[in-house]
């Protein structure tokens, strides 16, 4: 049992499971007080209520024991064996860990695939911003790289040889902003799995069942529970699924990237004392200061890492959410009520 | 552990070979369960244990249809789009449509890292004409001018172009990663885990979705990229396209001869591994910066857009033609002002062949593509039992 498994034991069975006794047993209190005061009063309506959310109360905590069994089940099940069922190879190092688990590190590894394609776009654009603003100055009458026609003055034509790059950094702003995009929608997904792991949606559970018996709120809380259980039980595993698939949608087994050059912040060169040389050897050398060796200009591959990071970060963690959206919508419609999910949908 | 869940299972899908008989095995794990259940319903007599086990039947008989319609579905749609008549010359050698897609999105994104590179060239070559400066001075006495200023103003469309050019690699990339998936994941591991999930009453939404997502991304993502191609093919072979099939580079000559002017295409090294050489149709002429002085030559007037496509709409077909050949041809290339008009009149001829590869292939595809997709999970899901709002996606598009 993973850490996370641990944590949310000692949560559940410290903090949750004695608040929601607690709760059950007010609620029992309740009904029994209602029937025996509709017996008492001969008050059909009062003792037929009653009976009914004496029915009501068990299949709430019916619920609650399917969800216990669920997150057992996804506390002990090894996401190896999952892959081994599915015939699937399995996913690098880690294959012992439980579900949970899983589905944290595919969102966490997600977050490393995202910024490393901001990285290889930042890299890009940095460079492109320093080599369009390098300039030249050719003197007339030359000699090599030397000319008389600067010997008393500067006569000549200056231009920049690299040129613009403007038509590249256009297509680079544009998915520098979305690989941005990318990694804070992943991180957001990520958070929304850290405080359901935390425990979040288990103090929904005491109150769910409460509130399903109360008059007029049974809808609260059927869509309490529901988040319980869609939270605690779809989305962590679709999430788990999707962690099977890393090595093709994070590219695990490369080290997290499509791209064969590792572009970031310590690869830029420092110039401290180049600047002699620069003027000197043209513009070829200050070009390969930034473009040398593993760090091969690669824009389109840079916009291809990004469009790849937007599909496994964004576009994935979305259809599991959605999937979890459809569960407390189904969940709900069996615990009795209909909700109107549009407007959280809206929130994916 | 393992034996409590292949215990569940019953029976292991490891030694299935496609999905198909993955499916099947699913199907008859989910079958078997159910069977468990009315078992155990009937051994101890409780009534809703059977009423729920044949409720479940009737849902499991539902999605069996679905998996019989996707197997006929999958068959025919093959058999159509490997044939190289219909979908391209491409799709030659593949045997199944999702094979014939991404050969047919290998081939769109190496046309379009070859486009950017030309478009990259031009705007690199406008640039330097643009910024040029002449200075001339003795002694600190003298004069500095920027006479190439009208070449400044050909950046701005090629910026723009090169977004959208570069949008369209993004959108075509993400479509080959999604075929990736559906490849690999969406029939062996997404079809059997939304079948099973499916099975359970408190997670039938999911397992609805998940089946849903597995069939449309297997089946109308490539057929949507295989359509998208048929149509912008039958488009390319109309007479009414001849104003965009403007070629944009010339052929790489064969045996690796190195042609001046060629450039290499910008690496694409994922998935394809190739660099694509590709040698631009268009020269742009060179400016001097102390050639300030407007033209002195009278009587030749710039001429108008219209006249020049007039005159080049019908020679540019050829490959080997220069569209400023066809532009110096109706002006004058006297002076630098002429010079940046006709390297304007000449790009201008040569937006029309980007913007073709661009916005059709790189742009009207995928997103007829993911429109289909969107609109399958949507009527898969509600067939199966759990309709879901996939707006949220669909933005996405």
């Amino acid at each position: 049992m993973t850490e996370v498994c641990t944590e949310l034991s000692k949560f559940i069975w410290e903090g949750v499971m004695p608040l929601t006794a607690y709760t059950s047993v007010i609620l029992a209190a309740i009904i029994g007080v209602s029937y025996a005061v509709g017996n008492a009063l001969s008050n059909p309506k009062l003792t037929l209520w009653s009976k009914t959310e004496a029915v009501q109360m068990v299949i709430s905590i019916a619920s609650v024991v399917v969800l216990l069994g669920f997150m057992n089940l996804f506390c002990t099940i090894q996401v190896g064996e999952l892959a081994t069922i599915f015939s699937k190879p399995l996913p690098g190092a880690g294959n012992d860990m439980d579900l949970y688990a899983a589905a944290d590190t595919y969102l966490v590894n997600a977050q490393t695939y995202a910024y490393k394609a901001l990285s290889a776009i930042r890299y890009h654009l940095e460079a492109y911003s320093v080599l369009s603003s390098f300039n030249e100055f050719q003197c007339d009458f030359p000699i090599g790289r030397f000319a008389l026609g600067c010997l008393f003055g500067n006569s000549g034509q200056g231009f920049p040889p690299f040129g613009g790059y403007g038509a590249l950094m256009g297509a680079l702003n544009v998915f520098f902003n979305t690989a941005l995009m990318t990694l804070f929608t992943v991180m957001n997904f990520s958070m929304i799995l850290s405080a359901t792991l935390g425990g979040l949606v288990f103090i929904f559970i005491p109150f769910g069942i409460f509130m399903r018996s109360m008059p007029f709120m049974r809808t609260f809380g059927s869509l309490l529970i529901s988040l319980a259980i869609s939270f605690m039980v779809v989305y962590p595993l679709m999430l788990s699924v999707l962690y099977l698939m890393s090595d093709t949608l994070l590219d695990a087994k490369n080290g997290f990237t499509p791209l064969s050059s590792v572009y970031n912040e310590n690869n830029f060169p420092q110039y401290e004392g180049n600047a002699l040389g620069q003027s000197m050897m043209g513009e070829d050398y200050t070009k390969a200061q930034y473009f040398y060796g593993g760090n091969e200009e690669n824009p389109v591959g840079a916009i291809v890492f990004a469009a790849y990071a937007f599909v496994s970060a964004v576009f994935l963690p979305s259809v599991a959410m959605l999937a979890t959206l459809a569960t407390i919508g189904y969940t709900t419609r069996l615990l009795g009520e209909e909700i109107d999910l549009s407007r959280i949908m809206q929130l994916v | 552990m393992k034996k409590l869940l292949l215990l569940l299972l019953l029976i292991p899908l490891a030694f299935a070979a496609s999905w198909q008989e993955i499916a099947a095995i699913a199907l008859v794990t989910s079958a078997i369960l159910l069977g468990i259940i009315y078992g155990v319903g009937s051994g101890f007599n409780i009534n809703e244990l059977q009423a729920l086990a044949k409720e479940e039947a009737f849902q499991l008989i539902a999605t069996v249809v679905l998996v019989v319609v996707l197997v006929g579905s999958d068959s025919i749609i093959n058999a159509i789009s490997v044939n190289p008549q219909l979908a391209g010359e491409q799709v030659t050698g593949t045997s199944t449509m999702q094979e014939a897609a991404n050969a047919t999105l290998n081939s769109i994104l190496t046309d379009l890292s070859g486009e950017m590179a030309v478009l990259s060239y031009y705007d690199h070559r406008v640039a330097i004409e643009g910024s040029k400066s002449g200075q001339c001075n003795v002694l600190q006495v003298g004069y500095g001018v920027s006479g190439c200023g009208g070449f400044s103003l050909v950046n701005p469309p090629l910026s723009l172009a090169g977004s959208i050019l570069g949008f369209s690699i993004g959108e075509v990339s993400a479509m080959k990663r999604l075929l990736a998936i559906s490849v690999e994941f969406s029939m062996q591991l997404l079809l059997p885990f939304g079948i099973l999930l499916r099975t359970l009453k408190f997670t039938r939404g999911a397992g609805g979705f998940i089946i849903a997502v597995a069939i449309s991304l297997h089946l109308l993502l490539p057929a949507g990229v295989l359509f998208n191609n048929m149509l912008v093919s039958e488009f390319r072979s109309n007479e009414a396209s001849a104003e965009y099939r403007i070629p944009i580079t010339k052929p790489v000559a064969a045996g690796g001869i190195r042609l001046p002017g060629m450039i290499t295409a910008l690496p694409v090294n994922i998935d394809l591994g190739t660099k694509t050489e590709v040698v631009p149709t268009m020269t742009i002429p060179e400016c001097t910066p102390l050639d300030a002085i407007p033209s002195l030559i009278p009587g030749i007037p710039i001429p108008g857009p219209a006249s020049i496509w007039e005159g080049a709409k019908t020679v540019l077909e050829d490959v080997n033609t220069d569209p400023m050949t066809v532009v110096a041809g109706v002006m004058s290339m006297e002076t630098n002002e002429d010079r940046a008009a006709a390297t304007y009149f000449g790009l201008r001829l040569l937006i029309r062949g980007f913007l073709f590869g661009a916005l059709l292939n790189g742009t009207l595809g995928p997103v007829i593509a993911l429109l289909m997709v969107m609109a399958g999970i949507r009527a898969f899901s509600a067939a199966a039992g759990a309709e879901v709002d996939v707006s949220a996606i669909a933005r996405f598009v």
